[in-house]
């Protein structure tokens, strides 16, 4: 049993020496696993961030600006760097981690500083510009003094210049308006006068009777003004006139212009009646369309347009009443009896018109002024059924338009 | 067997950290420290230049009294490491902002100065034509006879004392 035991613990102590054994074992393979030759882990994300920034300008502001910040954080960087190579990862980040923080601090008080030179530089510029403002400002009201001092003593010797010549002026002659000022003033007046009695051209001192009448009265007033020696009054007394003148001219020309048109109408109306009337063997008639001269029995029965040859003397007389009123338009229009077929009638009225027409021509008047037109026996003016009035119907009638 | 064990807790003994008593009240005291910092440099960032980096401060000083509740000193101790240039990043950062702001406001009063100064220039400049042409009028004047005869007397402004143009207007 003893001996039982004694196998049994020096089994015990075998086992142990065996775990012993392999965990020496496992503890050199680990040693052995991490010598050189199996390189450092990957790089951390935080050391390539830094690397990054520390490749930035900035880096060289830093370098000169704060170069113990600077130093600082470059041996943090160097310590993280060499943590890594060593496969340290938790000190190569914290050492990256103080690396950062470093070159931040030392960025912030570089830029600190640059802002506190700043503040120096415009420190200064301030004081410069300070000194400049009090400068100009002095200048300034000296100068100004000077300036009211001469505007005052020359606003006086202007004074007193005008006063002298105002004392002389009067000691020459009596105040009041030149003779030359009244004698253009004059001219002026009477040019506005004839300028408004123009306007009775157009009747203006009927048609536009009101401003007539005020430009009258105007130059009634100018007049005085003139003769009171007040020649800036009687100026602008002249200029309403020649306003209010110009005015009753534009008002009435178109009314006269109108009704002179009718008087001329009406008496061109009467003229050429009066005139019509005094040829023997025509009849005169006074329409809307016109006058209507009518001459009657001026071609031979039958179905050609022959003239009758002791009807040409009428014809010259007409033509010369068309000569007379040239700037009548004319439109002749024939006339056949009942006679001959019905059918050619229509075409017999229009050679008669065209035949008075040719002779008109002939005789020298305007062929754009006549126009020429057959109602063939549609409008008689006598029987048919006698020779005299068949010879009356056969007609031409001449019509001098009016309007 | 028993010289295996010795052996073992020997190394345990080693490699194991060792915990201070007084480490936990320490790391506790550091943490207070810094939330006083922080709130001391809360109140001086009016300008807000440091609102990132306090911000950073805050989440790590949380960070801190977890770990110091889950009895983690070696974690706790590497993020107290950090604190204390964070805490100085903020206050460069915070004094960066107040010497920027500074400058700031001195350029902008040097510049509205400048631009005043070029104004007064101008206007004496001005002023100094129309003396010039006062002066010349009241000499022509002095110098036309009267209609009596004599000649007039405007008295014409003494000449110009010569003014010493601050050296900084060149």
């Amino acid at each position: 049993m003893q001996h039982k035991v004694s196998d049994e613990k020096a089994h015990r102590s075998r086992r142990g020496e065996r775990v012993g054994l392999l965990a020496l074992g496992s503890l050199i393979g680990i040693t052995v696993m991490g010598l050189p030759g199996c390189g450092p882990p990957p790089k951390p994300a935080s050391l390539i961030r830094l690397e990054a920034m520390r490749g930035q300008p900035l880096t060289r502001e830093v370098q000169t600006g704060n170069p113990a910040g600077w130093a600082e954080s470059d041996g943090y960087y160097r310590q993280a760097f060499q943590a890594w190579n060593d496969s340290d990862l938790d000190d190569a980040e914290d050492y990256t981690q103080l690396s950062t923080l470093s070159y931040r601090i030392a960025l912030a008080q570089t830029k600190q500083k640059a802002a506190e030179a700043q503040l120096r530089a415009d420190g200064s510029r301030l004081e410069i510009a300070q000194e400049q403002e009090r400068f100009y400002t002095e200048e300034i009201a000296r100068i100004q003094a000077r300036v009211d001092l001469l505007t005052a003593n020359l606003a006086t010797a202007e004074s007193r210049a005008r006063e002298r010549l105002i004392a002389m002026a009067a000691a020459v002659k009596p105040s009041g308006p030149s003779e030359e000022e009244l004698a253009s003033l004059r001219q002026e007046l009477d040019a506005a006068r004839a300028r408004l009695t123009a306007t009775e051209e157009v009747k203006a001192n009927l048609y536009a009777a009101g401003r007539y009448n005020k430009a009258k009265n105007l130059l009634g007033r100018a007049e005085q003004e003139l003769g009171a020696g007040d020649l800036a009054a009687a100026r602008t007394t002249l200029a309403e006139a020649a306003t209010e003148t110009e005015a009753a001219r534009t008002e009435a020309t178109p009314k006269h212009e109108e009704l002179e048109a009718r008087r001329q109408l009406a008496e061109t109306t009467q003229r050429l009646q009066t005139t019509a009337e005094a040829i023997e063997g025509v009849e005169v008639r006074n329409e809307p369309r016109g006058i209507v001269v009518a001459a009657a029995d001026v071609f031979a029965p039958g179905n050609k347009a022959k003239l009758r040859d002791d009807r040409f003397l009428l014809l010259d007389r007409i033509a010369s009443l068309v000569v007379e009123f040239a700037a009548l338009p004319v439109i002749i229009e024939g006339h056949t009896d009942a006679s001959g077929p019905k059918g050619k009638r229509e075409a017999l009225s229009r050679s008669y018109a065209e035949t008075v027409r040719d002779y008109f021509l002939e005789k020298g008047i305007d062929a754009g002024r006549i126009t020429t037109t057959g109602y063939g026996d549609t409008m008689p003016i006598e029987e048919n059924r006698t020779a005299a009035g068949r010879a009356k119907n056969r007609r031409v009638e001449i019509v001098f338009k009016l309007r | 067997m028993v010289r295996a064990l010795i052996v073992t807790l020997a190394i345990v003994a080693v490699l194991l950290p060792q915990r201070d008593a007084g480490a936990d009240e320490k790391q506790a005291e550091q943490i207070e420290q810094f939330s006083r910092m922080l709130a001391t440099l809360e109140s001086e960032d009016d300008a807000r230049s440091a609102t990132a980096e306090l911000n950073v401060l805050r989440n790590k000083l949380l960070e801190a009294r977890l770990l110091l509740r889950d009895d983690k000193p070696k974690d706790l101790a590497r993020l107290l490491k950090l604190l204390k240039p964070q805490v100085q990043l903020i206050r460069a950062q915070i004094d960066q902002g107040l010497a920027e702001k500074r400058a700031a406001v001195q350029r902008s009063k040097a510049d509205e100065l400048d631009e005043k100064v070029t104004r007064l220039r101008r206007e004496k400049d001005q002023l100094e034509q129309r003396l010039t042409v006062l002066e010349s009028q009241a000499q022509s004047r002095a110098a036309t006879p009267r209609p009596g005869g004599e000649v007039g007397t405007v008295p014409v402004a003494s000449p110009a004392s010569p003014a010493t143009t601050p050296a900084a207007e060149q």
